[in-house]
């Protein structure tokens, strides 16, 4: 390596650059039906499930504007897109002739048809309630940035208007029963997105790895296949649900988030001071990239955004002073997903279109986005 | 149909649980049901089998009928401590603050001509550096 230092950067020292998004989520069973995975065995399944979706119903539109999706009806298309807004998950379609969803998100309505709308403008706030995933009630709450606290109050109250304790299948020992054991108790999945470009560079996070199972924890990549963690995104969570409570759940949660964002934003102020001209030569690349390609492939773009994503939290590049350039890189990536792209598009593409539109669309936002040095 | 329980054989026997639900199982599995061979849930019928191989229970009631294979899993399955020691991250974290520290000392010590005391902090620089990066000599 030359002795180059790269100059003009300044390590961003914001939390949000480090830890993008906060998720909660309820599991929940109605004590005198048969859980999802049996209820398809029920003859009056139908009846049951269409009582569940009236509890629910009728209890969260006295909340916010919920959009209300029968399973049974939408289409494909729009399934995947929901999954791709993580949403829905992709179990919801295991049971999709029991499974309905409620969703609410901050950008407002969104329309059933493929087509219709052009896709979600950003959301900060998204609540989505699940009817028979693998348990009868999932409750979800997502939020922009690390506020464990705030999206546990939003999805107690959530739970309160829909959850009557006493419809519910609840143990006196155990806490609250649910389909698979390992969500026994409270049925809280606290989880926050991270994205560790420098941690993960040193290899530190699988070494660590063991340590938070010790810990009743998990850390596991955020987008990839398997365990990788494609563009270095990170998800922290806990894995015990059982034996604590909420608090010290999420207390447990916001201590080792605390942890890695410290060492994160340490790593990355070594990273500028040792990366020289080959950091500043990667992220400009990927900028080239993006801001010329005709056609590029999900997982290049992905990677390429997450080169920006470290230029921007290095400070080596930034874009106009109003704008939340890392965030609007953060939504791109949803945005330019296969589903996604064919909604914004209005018809079904193939993959080779659908790499060509994406090209052409992003470039065209991030060039809007005027990254410089 | 194929049975419900095994999915291997054809069903020959209808078995209607206390909720109404019917299970088409097959000659053998009928059998061992009736001599009390398979651990069921009475109230939906699940049975252990099914339970250990799936990870999932069928109702409420299972957490009773099969309370010691569940307790089993659950100290498996959740066997993690939160309150357990300090986790090796914050352990870590403390080692980074330190390195910092040192280092900024040592740097001042350099520049102030101390050298005896540069060297002693540079060799726990030195230290320090191993315990933060245990793997990066290996790689």
């Amino acid at each position: 390596m030359s002795g180059f230092q790269a100059d003009g950067g300044r390590v961003r020292k914001d939390y949000e650059s480090v830890a993008v998004s906060t998720r909660i989520r309820l599991a929940r069973n109605f004590k005198d039906y048969l859980f999802p995975e049996r209820l398809l065995l029920d003859p009056n399944a139908a009846q049951r499930v269409e009582e569940m979706i009236r509890i629910v119903k009728s209890n969260l539109n006295d909340i916010d504007d919920f959009t209300f999706y029968d399973m049974r009806r939408v289409s494909d298309e729009t399934a995947e897109f929901l999954i791709e807004r993580r949403l829905i998950s992709r179990d919801l379609m295991r049971h999709r002739e029991l499974a309905a969803a409620f969703v609410y998100t901050t950008a407002g309505a969104t329309t059933q048809d493929f087509g219709k709308a052009a896709s979600f403008a950003r959301s900060d706030e998204e609540i989505s309630v699940m009817v028979n995933e693998e348990d009868h009630l999932r409750e979800q709450y997502f939020v922009k940035g690390f506020d464990l606290k705030r999206a546990y109050e939003r999805i107690y109250g959530i739970d309160e208007a829909i959850a009557d304790p006493s419809l519910m299948a609840r143990d006196p020992k155990l806490g609250y029963l649910t389909a698979c054991p390992t969500n026994v108790g409270t049925g809280l999945r606290a989880s926050v997105m991270m994205f560790l470009p420098a941690l993960s560079r040193k290899g530190f996070l699988e070494e660590l790895m063991p340590n938070f199972a010790e810990q009743g924890l998990t850390v596991r990549g955020a987008l990839g296949e398997g365990s990788e963690a494609l563009g270095d995104l990170y998800q922290i969570s806990n894995e015990v649900t059982f034996g604590y409570s909420e608090d010290e759940i999420l207390k447990a949660v916001e201590a080792r988030v605390d942890d890695l964002v410290e060492f994160e934003l340490r790593e990355r102020e070594l990273l500028l001071s040792n990366g020289g001209v080959a950091l500043e030569d990667r992220i400009f690349r990927s900028l080239g990239i993006l801001t010329n390609c005709r056609t590029i492939g999900l997982r290049e773009f992905i990677l390429r955004i997450a080169d920006l994503k470290l230029g921007v939290a290095l400070g080596i590049i930034e874009g106009d002073e109003a704008d939340d350039v890392f965030g609007d890189l953060e939504d791109l990536v949803t945005e330019m997903r296969p589903a996604n792209v064919n909604r914004l598009h209005g018809k079904r593409l193939t993959e080779d279109e659908q790499n060509i539109f994406r090209a052409e669309c992003a470039s065209k936002k991030i060039r809007k986005m005027n990254l410089h040095d | 149909m194929l049975c419900n329980r095994c999915g291997k054989e054809s069903a020959v026997h209808r078995v209607t649980g206390k909720d109404g639900t019917n299970r088409y199982l097959c000659e053998g599995c009928y059998r061992a049901l009736k001599d009390g061979k398979v651990k069921v849930c009475p109230q939906c019928g699940t049975s252990l089998s099914q339970f250990l191989n799936t990870g999932l229970v069928g109702c409420a009631h299972c957490y009773e009928a099969f309370g010691e294979e569940i307790w089993n899993y659950l100290s498996r399955a959740q066997r993690g401590r939160i309150d357990g020691d300090e986790a090796r991250l914050t352990r870590m974290r403390a080692l980074a603050r330190e390195y910092d520290k040192t280092k900024a000392a040592c740097e001042n010590a350099s520049r102030e001509c101390r050298f005896e005391e540069a060297k002693a902090l540079e060799r726990r620089l030195e230290e320090l550096q191993r315990k933060l990066y245990p793997t990066e000599e290996t790689r």
